[in-house]
Formats: structure tokens, sequence, C-alpha cells
């Protein structure tokens, strides 16, 4: 099941994604209307991208009075019918990583629906911040990163790979 | 197996689709008096403000029961449970189960004070009270009680086109969410557009001939033609004392931690049970939708045989004064009254928000004019991280970037 | 902690074995994606890393949690998910610095290594011996005289 994975290291504040997500999904030019936004901790240079997680349990749906949050069957995003939101925006606090967004315009909350599939935000990205991986993945590659960091000081500190065999 | 569910609530609906979800084979029958299909209680209010129809407040269709193998039974009132040979009675038949949740919900209270049967009082709380309030024509409208609900039909009614004059018993609107400062905010909020408030006033009577004429507090007298009581909800719990199952001190269900009552078979879960307060591990009342939906689905797979525990309520009230956002969540300084509080406030031009925090935990958080990162402030009550652990965590450039979540909630501390 | 999984990968022969036990004693079943230590292994270099979880003193994984389902026990230093809290969000996922915690999207809840409850049977099958469980003391002894020996054979 692929998600959007951050690599917020990356992320150096563009905001393309943001101006993106707004022109696929909202036909507008303007990241209040962005489902994925970039939060930023100017002290330590830090941006960070932020997206619906498209949790497993998702705590916006618990909260949703009009009951209008699902999973979809097969990859398990989460989608709303958004024609049957009141705009109450309970979902909003719900969510721990703030990524249902309030469209002034509908006057109703959206979230990140992973475009289908192929989400814009990730094909855009110029920095290699974002990515459309499965949890297999995301998990491997953080291992690969891990054991590469082991595997340095033997080969740097010279010893026989096979010393106590 | 069997499992009936009594109740076609928010908790109910969800005890259904979560009992569903988890197992495919299972028997499930739903039971309500009311032969309404399900139905969003919240969203009420914004049908009498003229902003939805109120056939948008109907959450389900017949084929979405009948999709998923549900039988419903509606318009049939449940007269008895018997526990010991596990059926239930209603007027026209006999249910045998092998569990049972009950959701049977809360009802708002109108007290029995003489003149509130006369037509034209009012509560808040199905379809049929909007279909009456709206044919009813209200041109001035008496609000009695300013709690959420209270508070919501005010601004409704007002936005409607009526006079309206809202009364609350103790000495600011919205008690139990906000304190007396952020409340003040909200009430002047609300008498900007022309909502007439008044606090530390209790009704005396209704009067009126053939119907409600006006209303009498201890002070005053109030010429109106509507009354809509918002004044409090007793639990529907007749039915589960009939039975012989333990009502708590609260006056809801008595359930443990898996959402079940005295007896094994039977579980309980909504505005009719009474469970603990996240922060403070005491006996509460969550009137709440998302309650109810939680402790449905714990009490849904605790049916099912998956031991799930229920970890408390925590109060997440969200409201739109006038298009500003407004929330309280967790616990007000009255709640908090038995513990040493120590209060982050501020207050600018855009917005207010206060934090109340006991022993360096997160306890309570309100906020006027601005949610962003609210969300994370919930988590952490919930999550019971100290402020100082909270901090430690911010300073650590490698943690944040992995703490996406937190980095907008950072702003209030 | 007393005892912890010390790995030497040095002896790592990549043999999966310790995949398939964990993955058995867990899930019933022999897959190493379900098992909660995983190899990784680079085989035109012939090197293979055990990776598993560190039970870190100051665990990001707890950190990051929006709610909490991850705990950190102070008094067996025990690093554990309460799976009905756990939304399935996957941010521990993302904040192990050692790519350990395992996210299962049948389930819709991450998972992690449990020690096996003080007898990991990772440990138990590893016939080369790459995984020991034993006290720090221990391992840091073992890797002195292993490094000592070496000194003294090649000067």
């Amino acid at each position: 099941m692929k998600r959007i994975v951050i690599n917020p290291q990356a992320c150096n504040g563009c905001g393309i994604c943001q101006l993106v997500c707004s022109a696929c999904k909202a036909g507008q030019w303007h990241p209040a209307f962005s489902r994925i936004k970039i939060k930023q901790m100017r002290e330590y240079n830090i941006n960070v991208p932020v997206v619906c997680q498209h949790c497993s349990q998702p705590p916006c749906e618990t909260f949703c009075v009009m009951n209008l949050i699902y999973q979809e069957p097969l990859e398990g995003y989460v989608l709303r019918r958004e024609e049957r939101c009141i705009g109450c925006r309970a979902c909003e606090i719900a969510c721990p990583f703030s990524a249902a967004v309030f469209d002034p315009i509908k006057e109703a909350v959206v979230s990140c629906d992973l475009c289908g599939g192929n989400p814009a935000c990730v094909s855009n990205c110029p920095e290699g911040a974002l990515f459309y991986m499965d949890e297999e993945q995301t998990a491997d590659s953080k291992r690969r990163q891990t054991s590469r960091l082991k595997l340095i000081p033997s080969s740097a500190a010279g010893l026989s790979r096979r010393a106590s065999l | 197996m069997r499992i009936m569910i009594v109740g076609n609530g928010a908790a109910g609906n969800q005890a259904a689709a979560s009992l569903r979800k988890y197992d495919s084979q299972c028997e499930i029958v739903m039971v309500d008096r009311e032969s309404y299909m399900a139905y969003s209680a919240c969203a009420l209010p914004d049908v009498l403000a003229g902003w939805i129809p109120l056939g948008k407040t109907f959450l389900q269709q017949e084929s979405d029961y009948s999709g998923l193998n549900i039988r419903t039974c509606f318009g049939q009132e449940v007269n008895e449970i018997n526990l010991e040979n596990q059926y239930l009675e209603t007027g026209e038949e006999k249910y045998y189960y092998d569990r049972l949740i009950l959701a049977t919900g809360s009802k708002p209270v109108i007290p029995p004070l003489p003149g509130s049967q006369l037509p034209g009082n009012f509560v808040v709380k199905s379809p049929a009270d909007i279909e009456q309030i709206l044919l009813h024509k209200p041109r001035k409208v008496v609000v009695v009680g300013a709690g959420n609900i209270g508070v919501e039909t005010a601004a409704a009614m007002n936005n409607r086109g009526c006079t309206v004059y809202l009364m609350e018993m103790q000495d600011r609107i919205m008690p139990l969410l906000y304190d007396p400062k952020p409340a003040a905010i909200i009430r002047s909020m609300l008498e900007k557009e022309g909502i007439q408030i008044s606090t530390s006033q209790r009704a005396t009577r209704v009067i009126g001939e053939q119907q409600v004429e006006g209303l009498l507090t201890e002070e005053q007298t109030l010429t109106c033609d509507t009354v809509i009581w918002a004044a409090g909800v007793r639990q529907n719990t007749e039915l589960a004392q009939k039975a012989g199952l333990k009502i708590g001190s609260l006056g809801g269900i008595e359930v443990d931690k898996y959402m079940q009552t005295s007896h094994r078979w039977v579980y309980a879960c909504g505005d009719c049970v009474q469970t603990s307060q996240v922060f403070t591990g005491k006996p509460a009342l969550s009137l709440l939708w998302s309650s109810a939906k939680s402790q449905a689905e714990a009490a849904a797979l605790n049916c099912l045989g998956q031991a799930v525990k229920y970890e408390g309520s925590c109060s997440l009230v969200i409201e739109e004064i006038t298009g500003v956002p407004c929330a309280a969540i967790g616990l007000n300084l009255q709640g908090l009254q038995d513990y040493e509080v120590k209060v982050i406030e501020h207050h600018d031009a855009d917005r207010y928000y206060r934090l109340l925090t006991v022993d360096d935990r997160i306890a309570g958080f309100q906020c006027i004019g601005s949610i962003e990162g609210a969300g994370a402030i919930f988590n952490l009550i919930r999550k019971g991280t100290t402020l100082s652990e909270v901090r430690r965590m911010l300073l650590n450039p490698q943690l944040i970037s992995s703490m996406a979540w937190y980095i907008d909630g950072a702003k209030y501390l | 902690m007393e005892k912890l999984i010390f790995i030497d990968h040095l002896k790592c022969v990549g043999c999966a074995t310790c995949e398939m036990v964990c993955s058995l004693v867990h899930e019933e079943i022999c897959s190493p994606a379900l098992s909660r230590i995983r190899v990784v292994r680079y085989p035109t270099e012939a090197y293979n890393v055990p990776i598993t979880c560190a039970f870190c003193e100051s665990p990001p994984c707890v950190a990051v949690c929006p709610t909490g389902a991850i705990e950190k026990n102070l008094d067996t230093g025990d690093v554990a998910i309460d799976f009905a809290l756990c939304i399935g969000c996957r941010q521990c996922v993302q904040a192990c610095p050692f790519g350990h915690m395992n996210f299962s999207f049948a389930r819709g809840t991450a998972f992690k290594c449990d020690l096996c409850g003080g007898n990991p049977q990772c440990v138990e099958f590893c016939w080369t011996e790459a995984l020991q469980y034993v006290p720090l003391e221990r391992a840091l002894g073992d890797k002195r005289q292993a490094a000592a020996r070496n000194i003294l054979q090649h000067g």
C-alpha cells in the first residue's frame, strides 16, 4: 500500500508541491488551497511537508459528525464524501498532522486523496523530498541507510571480515 | 453469533459498522424506537440556521444497511430486556441474542415547570424536532441553556431572522467548556450579532393560554412565541435499569474499560454510558459524537472477543461563532478544580488561546480565532506528554523533522 | 536494560534463520517480511547486517507517536506498542533511525521486536553467534578481547 513518504532533510521549502496541489485539486494557484503544507521551523532552518498520512485507524473518521470519511477498500486511502461536509472542522483538530484543510470557497474540509494513485506533489518535487512508496520500501530504505553506517567502521579499521571464524 | 444493537444513533451505527468490518459472518440486528434512518444530531442546528436542508442530515439509506447485511427493526420500541434468557421484547417481537450492545443515547430534558408542556416548547435532538420548530414559524425565541447546543441553536435562530434571547443558569455561557475569560469573548461575539444574553438566570415558568407567549425568570418576564430548551440531557437508562444492569453515580450505564456492563454479555456505548475522563481518571459523561463512535468501536471489538480498552474520554468541541472558529479541548478550570493549574494565555487582535497545565502536563486548551495546531495539542493531552518533554523534543532538530505533526502546536508553548 | 541483543554483523552469513524463526514465533508463518529482526544483505560485497530494536533510552518512536501508543517502560527498559492506540500513521517507521520499526497494512498497526518476553528466539537459533543476548558489560568485554587478540596477532 503506497503512501506519501517525506524526507524532510531534502525539503528546501520551495512550495512547488503546494502550488501544484492547489492547481490540480482546487483550480487555484495558492498554497491556501493545497492539501500538502510546508511547515517551517525557522530557528533550525527546517522545512517539513505535512500531508494526510492515510492512517489505518484515522482519528478524523471518528470525529466526523457526518460520517463522510471512509477508507477505500483496496488501498486503504482515506477519502471524503465532500458534498456531505457541513464545515464543522472537528476533523482538523482530531488530525495530529493538521492534514485536514478548510477550503473557504467550498466551505468544506478537504484532505489529500493521493490524486487517485499518482500524487502530483510527488512527481513535481524538484528536491526529492517526497516519495510515493509502500511500507516495505520505506522500512527497507531506512535499514539500508543504517547498515551502511555500520559497515563503514569495519572496512575503515581494516579488520579482517571473518576474524573469529 | 447474533449481536443485537439497541439504538440507531452515532454509537449504534458505529457499533454495527465496526462489527461488520471485523466479522463478515455474524448476524447483526439493530432496533430503535424512531423510524428514521441514521441522522447526524450535530448537524441539526445548521438546518435551523437555513444553511443545509433537513435531508442532508441523514447519513444512511436502507441499502446501506442491507448492503452490509445488517437487519434493521426501526420504529419498534424495546420494552424489556431479559438478561438471564438473553432476549429483548418489543411490542411486536421477541429477539434472542448472543451479545447485546446498548446504545440508547440520551434525551434533552424539559424541566417540569408550569407551562413547559404548551405548544411552542421545543428541544433540538431529532429531525422531528426541527420540523416542528420550523412549522411553528418562530419569531421571538428564548433559548434556555447556553451550553454548546444552546449557543449553536441561538446563533442558528438568529441567522434565520428571529429575535433571540439566550439564557443561562450559571454565571457564564458554555460553563462546562470555557473558562470565564474566553466565555466572555464568545459572549460579546454573539451579542454583536444581535443575540441578547443573560447569565445567572433561571427559568421559573412558561406563560401562555393555548401556546407559548412568554417566559418568566426569577427577575424578569420575557415575551416570546418559542422556547427552546437546551438545559441538559438525561441518559436513556430505563431499559438497562429495569433489566438490573448497574447504573453509575452520574446516571449513565456503568461500563468497564472494555465497554462491558455489569452483565458479561451486555456492552454499552455512547451517550447512555459513563466512562472515565482521560486526564483525571474520574467518572465522566462524554456526550459527544466522537466519544460515541470510539466507544462503539471498542464495544464491537470486545463483543467479538478481542479485548480492546477504551482509553477514556477527552472532550473536543468546536463551533464556528459568526464565522470564527472556537475550540475547547480537554478540561477547563471548573473541571480541574481539584488540581493546581497553571495557565498560559495569549490574546491579540487575531486570536485568543489558553493552555491549562497540571504538573507540567497539558490538561486543557481553549482557543478562539484560529485552530491551527490545536490538533497537536489535542493529541498531547491524550498522550500525556509533559511540557518539558515537549520542549526537549522541540530543541532537537533531528527529531523535530520527524515530528511534523508537532510543529504547528509548538507555537502555543 | 539488563540484557540486549548484540549484533556482530561480521559473523552474519545472511541465512535468514532469525527472520524465519521470528516470524514463525510471532505470526505462525515463515515469512521474513513479517519478522521483527531483518537482515540487510549486500550480495556483491558479501556483507549482511541484521537490524533489530535498539531499545533506546530516549526512543524517537515514542516521541513521534501522536497517540502515545508506543511506551518506554523505565523499569524494564522495554519499548512496546499498545495496538489499541496505534492509528497506523507510520511516523514511527519514519522516525526510527535504524529502520527497525515495521508496519503491517493487513493489521493496520506497527510492530516491533519484543525480545520474545526475555528469551529472544532469533538469538537462540543463530548458529553463527552473530546475535547474542547478553548484558552490556559482557558484550563490551567480548569486543575488547577480540580487539586485543587482533592487535596481538597483527602486531
